[in-house]
């Protein structure tokens, strides 16, 4: 099974184009989409979730034509959008149990199953009885991973699913993604580099509305070596640092300025070479687009 | 707090929700003076549409009405702290409370002070537009605007305002403030209709705290001219008022100032959050779990009715809901208590009477909740976000739809059931429990149901369109206002005006009768467009993110696959065909006829045939018909003879006979000899045909006419309620007429104007000789009919039963008058019940009583019954004697609501006086049905005897004669006291009957036909006259007058010779009464001033009274002036009243010769005086008969 999307555009009444001819293939395991806020990966996702409408271009899965046969995609599509909100006055359980009547899981007996086993896997089994008004922000966010999960998608649709959780929150359910993502097309955006580089078999980053790179993360990461450098300066020399070389990012380290540049051989011998990493081949990439100031 | 103050003004300023606030009342008061669609507190007939009143009325009616502003603008200054999540660091600047406290609340309040700014923008130029008639505008003055202003809104937004910023100050939640609103605005609206009784008038005026109900009592009896150039004075009753209110209004923002703290809220533990815990994760592979997912179409039904059920609960369990609703069932209660009330009595609470309730106050809170929660759910899951993955889900479109429509169902389903619950409830409180279960379910589940359904359809489809969900609601608003502003400008078809039905009405003997129809279909039609709108909104229902309208218009041809493709063809298909076969009975079967047109005819009826007005025409002499009535049928055969006879000195070679549009001629016969028309116009009534021979002076020939009425299909409106199927009541109008009838004239001045017709006066001038020719109900006729109808029903007309027989399946009636009777009479048919009695004169002469019911409304035939021998008691033993050996009342559906006098027969509505409830007992109640029958036995003589000319004045002879003698039948019954209460309600009609009038007030003597001076202030000025120069003076003078008068031919009497025969009966020292009565407009302001008494040696009391007294003459635009006064006025001393008395009797009454200004009078009485009073029977015509009478003191 695969995901395949032509040639995909998309502009907005306001002028805004967010997809420029779009073309990708996704195949069965995680996919990660990173890209810097406004590149697009929503509206990519939105428009894979049939929630959107395309100008030109195809998508299709599995022989579905996504933009057309939506009532298709829909029964094999588990869909976690970046923002949303829940009915405040009606607890996890009955929400969820409704939500998998309406996957079609008419069965009472293994509706109950599949409901328990997610409020346990996204562990709100204990606070199932409570209405979801009275949920915290990563709560709201456990909630909207289990009913993604519901009814054994073929497609599973993640927009920046860890924003909010805390690092053990984060861990679970990467392990819940993992265990997934095995027979299952899961597409992951997010524009933290890290969960891409320890999830994802194959990726995508995606700036303005453009595919800029894809493949696999350690395979990009192979060609950007040796053209990394690294050097320690004031901050007030970091203007003139710009002018002449391709900063790709800036840290701050015990109260000095870091920056990393791009150079195909050695720049200057104050320079250090490093060994690049996905943070950088992301930087690097979206230097390319768009002025990138990290500190 | 100046710059929390300037800071808020600022904001506010930059809002635009000010600027859409102030254009909502812009908006309302500029359409309401502009046009006639929106009635606010406008001012009617001569008063000015920018009159002082007016612009009064306008400003405290929107100043309550516009309590949702109030609550949205001074809700926001501290809550937007806490929705915004400001206060978190904005309350540890250093802040003060006061400043912020006050600052915050000045500053929104002056923004609230200039949005109402907008109510008089509206006025002023609504009132310049070109299209308004420069006399209807009066000058535009600035102290009219500011001193409303400054009385009535500052108080009142103050008051709301203070009441709605107190509340989120205190709870920091804007939900207080809107339920604070609804619940205002409902115990407001509650403790008006519980307020509104005649008595408590000045004690509501006092406590009102909008100022309107003491607005309204100062103003009520104000006159045009009043109304045209007084600002309401700030004095009494309303000082008291404002004073109060205000001191409430400051007390509640220093109260709450007090309690208010600048800190950090404590969490409530209602809405504490859900702590989260670190669980173990039990070992489940989700791998392992592979539930069976099903997609077939009866899961998805049945999930469409479980999701119905989910939404309908949640819309259950809303607060507001829940609001809106208790609120609609205490309307409904309220209101059912209070129905149908005549004279301050009640009816029986008959089903039709509960069922009319729904259309009351509670029809706007079922209209506001359907549009309401119809966007509430079409926008739920999108302002949740929930829609964000939900919209993903598996589920069709018509899934989420079908189940949000299916909840609005249930809660349409729900209001009908409340109006059941509210009136049998009523019912059952009253002691009456005849539930008729049947209409309760027709008229809420067969009618009403299906026109929420249609509403339900129409806001979710524009809830669908708009992204907005107040933009919906908005453009529901406009299109009732649209449909209103079509309705009223003359486009009245019920196929365009949305969710419109023809009007109906319920009669306890007709039940729907032949409104079925019309409702079936015209219901049919709307719900048909109501499923389209549902088709259509499924096609265009918002899912995903998608929100511009191209785009979705993409996706909705996307959706119209073949079952859309199918509905919508067949529903399309099947509602225009319901709009075809509407169309063919409304238009085709029937006419329509917009009221425009129906103006244009009258006019053009004028301008084509005025010209044959007068023209030498014969008379009626003799009336001969054969009338078939098949009322299932509604359709009606008349074959008439009419013996005409030239009573003019020119011989007569045409005959001009009005015949009704509508009516089919079949045949005309003149002398046995067959005609046809030379002139035939149909749309204009007007016929001429050529005398076979010309018909010489005093020459009498026939005319035989065949004409036929049929009901065919149904009608847009205006069904011919005459011919029911059970009640049937037709007269003499549907019949052929001789000669131009000036009566189908257009009227209305405004009208006339529009078509280019001269003024016309509104009746012939008193001394106009030529009028005097015929009298207001035609000529003396000799009458005989033979009326068949169905077999199980009676038929009847004018005259004695002579014969009666049943004929292939129908019954025939023949009737017969031994007399002579005028030219006015009826046809009636129905399945009757028949009461019979019988009345015996004191010289022996016997009349047959008879009523002719409907089974069920036995209620009050007694009461008619004595009704009919008491006057006839009276009426012989005082006027002269009964033409007539039978008196006939005959019951009618309530389609219209009056009695009616014809010779011998009095057709009598099933709703003024046969469900009426009159418990005897009570004071209060007034026994109306007796009264009501003793009034059209009294037109027996005034109006069958007695037939004045149709000049001005006609009425007075015939209405406030007719009042007269029912008073003082009521009076020989009742008792004086009694007719205290009957007469207040007479003077309070006549004063407020005088601030509408549309053309002018007149004198009694010269009234034209207008009912609040004929009918009540004759009552008035009979009754006085009669305690002025005594009963049997009155008497005296009316049966001279009626023994010389009565029966005659041309020329007929006018008011000048009724005043003669009056006078001669009143002495000299009197006559001013008589003139002051009748021949001008008098009005007095007397009032009780300071009464005390003293307790003498020998157990008397002797009583000292202060009182002012006025007499103040009106022109016919109410322009008064003071005169002299030397008066004769009642001044009467009351003791407790005893038990064992009926009715009051007075310590003292006597009249005195009273003198304008302060007087004081020592009376001295045998008993312990309570009251003094000057005029406290309200004899004379005084606009504050309640400071009449006042409470002693006693001095030691």
């Amino acid at each position: 099974m695969e995901l395949n999307i032509q040639n995909l555009s998309k502009t907005y009444p306001n002028g805004v184009q967010a997809l420029k001819n779009v073309s990708l293939n996704i195949p069965q395991g995680m996919f990660g989409l990173l890209g810097p806020n406004g590149a697009g990966k929503s509206s990519l996702m939105r428009t894979i979730a049939t929630l959107q409408e395309a100008d030109s271009g195809s998508i299709t899965i599995d022989g579905i034509d996504v933009l057309k046969q939506k009532d298709d995609v829909r029964k094999i599509l588990g869909y976690l959008p970046q923002e949303f909100g829940l009915y405040p006055r009606v607890n996890a359980e009955t929400l969820l149990t409704h939500i998998a009547t309406l996957k079609g899981i008419t069965n009472a007996k293994e509706r109950k199953e599949i409901v328990q086993a997610l409020l346990h896997k996204v562990n709100l089994y204990s606070a199932r009885k409570k209405n979801l008004g009275t949920y915290s922000g990563g709560m709201k966010q456990r909630f909207g991973i289990a009913q993604a999960l519901l009814g054994n998608p073929k497609l599973v649709i993640v927009d920046e699913p860890t924003a909010g959780l805390d690092p053990t929150e984060r861990n679970r359910f990467h392990n819940l993604l993992a265990e997934i993502g095995e027979n299952t097309i899961v597409i992951l955006s997010t524009h933290i580099v890290e969960d891409v580089s320890t999830l994802c078999q194959q990726m995508a980053i995606i700036c303005l509305g453009e595919v800029v790179v894809t493949g696999q993360p350690n395979e990009i990461v192979k060609d950007l070596e040796g053209k990394i450098w690294k050097k320690t300066i004031e901050k007030h020399e970091l203007e003139s640092y710009r002018d002449r070389y391709k900063v790709i990012a800036t840290n701050m380290h015990a109260g000095k300025t870091v920056i990393h540049i791009f150079s195909e051989e050695e720049p200057h011998q104050d320079f250090v070479s490093i060994p690049p990493d996905l943070e950088d081949v992301y930087f690097n990439t979206i230097a390319d687009k768009m002025d990138v100031v990290t500190v | 707090m100046k710059e929390q103050f300037l800071f808020e003004l600022k904001y506010r300023f930059k809002r635009p929700a000010t600027y859409i606030y102030f254009g909502i009342l812009f908006f309302m008061s500029f359409i309401a003076i502009a046009s006639d669609t929106v009635q606010i507190g406008g001012g009617q007939g001569q008063v000015y549409i920018n009159a002082p009143i007016v612009v009064s009325n306008f400003i405290i009616i929107l100043s309550i009405v516009g309590m949702a502003i109030s609550s949205a603008v001074l809700s926001v200054p501290i809550y937007r702290d806490f929705e915004h999540k400001v206060f978190t660091f904005y309350y540890s600047l250093p802040i003060n409370k006061g400043g912020y406290f006050w600052g915050r609340f000045l500053g929104s309040f002056l923004i609230l002070l200039f949005i109402f700014l907008g109510v008089y923008l509206g006025i002023l130029l609504g009132s310049l537009m070109p299209w308004q008639e420069a006399e209807k505008v009066g000058p535009i003055r600035f102290i009219h605007y500011l001193q409303p202003y400054l009385i009535f809104a500052i108080p009142n937004l103050l008051f709301t305002g203070a009441i709605f910023f107190a509340l989120v100050a205190l709870t920091r939640n804007a939900l207080a403030a809107y339920t604070g609103n609804v619940i205002l605005l409902v115990g407001y609206l509650i403790s008006l209709t519980l307020a509104s009784d005649l008595e408590n008038r000045e004690m509501s005026a006092l406590f009102d705290p909008f100022g309107i109900q003491a607005a309204n009592y100062i103003t009520q009896y104000w006159t045009i001219a009043e109304r045209n150039t007084m600002t309401i004075p700030f004095e009494s009753v309303l000082l008291y008022n404002r004073i109060i209110w205000v001191s409430v209004s400051i007390l509640i923002l220093a109260l709450s100032f007090v309690s208010f703290k600048l800190g950090i809220p404590k969490k409530s533990s209602k809405k504490q959050k859900t702590t989260d815990k670190v669980a173990e994760i039990p070992a489940i592979s989700l791998g392992n779990l592979k539930p069976t997912q099903v997609f077939s179409n009866t899961t998805l039904i049945k999930q469409m009715f479980s999701l119905a059920n989910l939404e309908f609960r949640n819309i259950r369990r809303d607060i507001y809901f829940i609001a809106m609703a208790v609120a609609g069932i205490i309307f409904l209660f309220v209101d059912g208590w209070f129905v149908d009330q005549l004279f301050g009595t009640p009816t029986y609470p008959v089903t039709y009477n509960m069922l009319s309730i729904k259309n009351g106050t509670f029809g706007l809170f079922a209209l506001i909740i359907i549009v309401f929660y119809t966007g509430e759910l079409v926008k739920r899951e999108r302002s949740l976000k929930y829609a964000n993955f939900a919209d993903a889900f598996p589920t069709p479109n018509w899934l989420g739809l079908g189940s949000k429509i299916l909840a609005m169902v249930y809660v349409s389903l729900t209001l009908c059931v409340l109006v059941i619950f509210a009136g049998v409830l009523v019912q059952t409180f009253k002691g009456y429990f005849n539930y008729e279960f049947g209409v309760y379910l027709s008229e809420l589940f067969l009618i009403t149901f299906p026109r929420y359904l249609m509403l339900v359809g129409l806001a979710f489809f524009i809830q669908t369109l708009v992204a907005n969900k107040y933009l919906g609601h908005f453009i529901m608003v406009l299109s009732f206002i649209l449909t209103i502003t079509l309705n009223v400008n003359g486009f009245t078809h019920n196929l365009y005006l949305i969710n419109n039905i023809p009007s109906y009405t319920y009669s306890d003997m007709n039940g729907y009768g032949h409104f079925v129809a019309p409702i079936f279909w015209f219901s049919l039609y709307w719900f048909l467009f109501s499923c389209l709108l549902i088709v259509l909104s499924n096609l265009f229902w918002a899912r995903g993110a998608e929100t511009n309208l191209k785009v979705r218009f993409k996706v909705a041809k996307n959706r119209f696959g073949r079952p859309a493709k199918l509905a919508f063809i067949t529903v399309l298909i099947l509602w225009i065909a319901t709009g075809c076969y509407t169309f063919y009975n409304t238009n085709i079967l029937n006419t329509y006829q917009t009221p425009d047109q129906g103006n244009e005819i009258a006019a053009n009826y004028e301008k084509i045939y005025k010209k044959y007005e007068g023209i030498p025409q014969p008379s009626i002499t003799d009336v001969k018909v054969y009338t078939d009535i098949f009322p299932e049928e509604r359709r009606v055969a008349v074959r008439g003879i009419y013996t005409m006879k030239n009573k003019t000195k020119t011989a007569i070679d045409s005959l001009h006979l009005i015949i009704n549009t509508g009516i089919d001629i079949k045949e005309i016969k003149i002398g046995d000899k067959k005609v046809e028309p030379i002139l035939a116009d149909a749309i204009h009534s007007y016929y001429i045909y050529k005398m076979p021979q010309k018909l010489k002076p005093n020459a009498k020939i026939d005319l035989e006419y065949s004409i036929e009425f049929d009901n065919k299909g149904f009608r847009n409106n205006g069904e011919t309620n005459q011919i029911a199927a059970n009640g049937t009541f037709f007269n003499n109008g549907f019949l052929p007429a001789i000669g131009y009838n000036a009566g189908r004239e257009l009227a209305s001045q405004d009208d006339r104007k529009d078509f280019d017709l001269p003024e016309r006066p509104r009746m012939p001038n008193l001394y106009d000789k030529e009028a005097r020719k015929s009298s207001v109900l035609g000529d003396w006729i000799n009458f005989e009919a033979i009326v068949s109808t169905s077999a199980d029903q009676i038929a009847i007309a004018p005259g004695y039963l002579e014969k009666e027989w049943e004929e292939k399946d129908r019954k025939y009636f023949h009737y017969k008058m031994d007399t002579k009777m005028l030219n006015f009479y009826s046809f009636l048919s129905a399945r009757y019940e028949v009461m019979r009695d019988k009345w015996k004169s004191k010289d022996g002469k016997e009349v047959n009583i008879e009523i002719f019911y409907h089974k069920g409304h036995e209620y009050n035939l007694d009461k008619m019954i004595s009704g009919i021998k008491m006057s006839l008691d009276y009426f012989t033993q005082n006027f002269s004697s009964f033409q007539f050996r039978q008196m006939r009342i005959i019951e009618f559906p309530r389609y219209a609501t009056f009695a009616q006098s014809f010779p011998n027969t009095v057709p009598y509505s099933e709703s003024i006086g046969f469900i009426a409830k009159v418990d005897e007992s009570d004071e209060d109640d007034l026994d109306y049905p007796f009264y009501v029958t003793s009034h059209e036995v009294a037109h027996q003589w005034w109006g069958h005897q007695l037939v004045p000319a149709p000049v001005q004045g006609a009425t007075l002879m015939v209405e406030s004669l007719a009042q007269y003698s029912a008073l003082m039948v009521m009076k020989q019954k009742y008792g004086k006291d009694k007719m205290k209460r009957f007469l207040r309600y007479e003077l309070d009609s006549y004063l407020r009957g005088r601030t509408v009038e549309q053309i002018k007030e007149l004198p009694l003597f010269l009234v034209e036909n207008q009912s609040y001076i004929h009918y009540r202030k004759g009552s008035l000025a009979m009754y006085a006259l009669q305690d002025y120069i005594g009963e049997k003076a009155v008497n005296q003078a009316l049966s001279n007058y009626v023994k010389a008068v009565g029966f005659q031919e041309a020329p007929y009497t006018t008011s000048l010779e009724f005043l003669k025969y009056i006078k001669a009966e009143t002495p000299d020292s009197l006559k001013y009464v008589v003139e002051d009565m009748f021949e001008k407009i008098i009005l007095y302001e007397n009032r009780a001033l300071e009464a005390s008494y003293q307790k003498l040696a020998d157990d008397k009391y002797e009583v000292t009274f202060k009182f002012s007294a006025k007499k103040l003459e009106a022109d016919s635009l109410g322009y008064e002036n003071e005169i002299k006064m030397q008066d004769w006025v009642d001044i009467g001393i009351f003791g407790a009243k005893k038990e064992e008395e009926k009715e009051q009797i007075p310590l003292y009454l006597q009249k005195h010769q009273i003198k304008a200004g302060e007087n004081t009078l020592k009376i001295i009485v045998r008993e312990k005086p309570e009251k003094a009073g000057i005029d406290p029977y309200f004899k004379l015509v005084d606009r504050n008969p309640e400071d009449n009478t006042k409470g002693l003191s006693e001095i030691l």
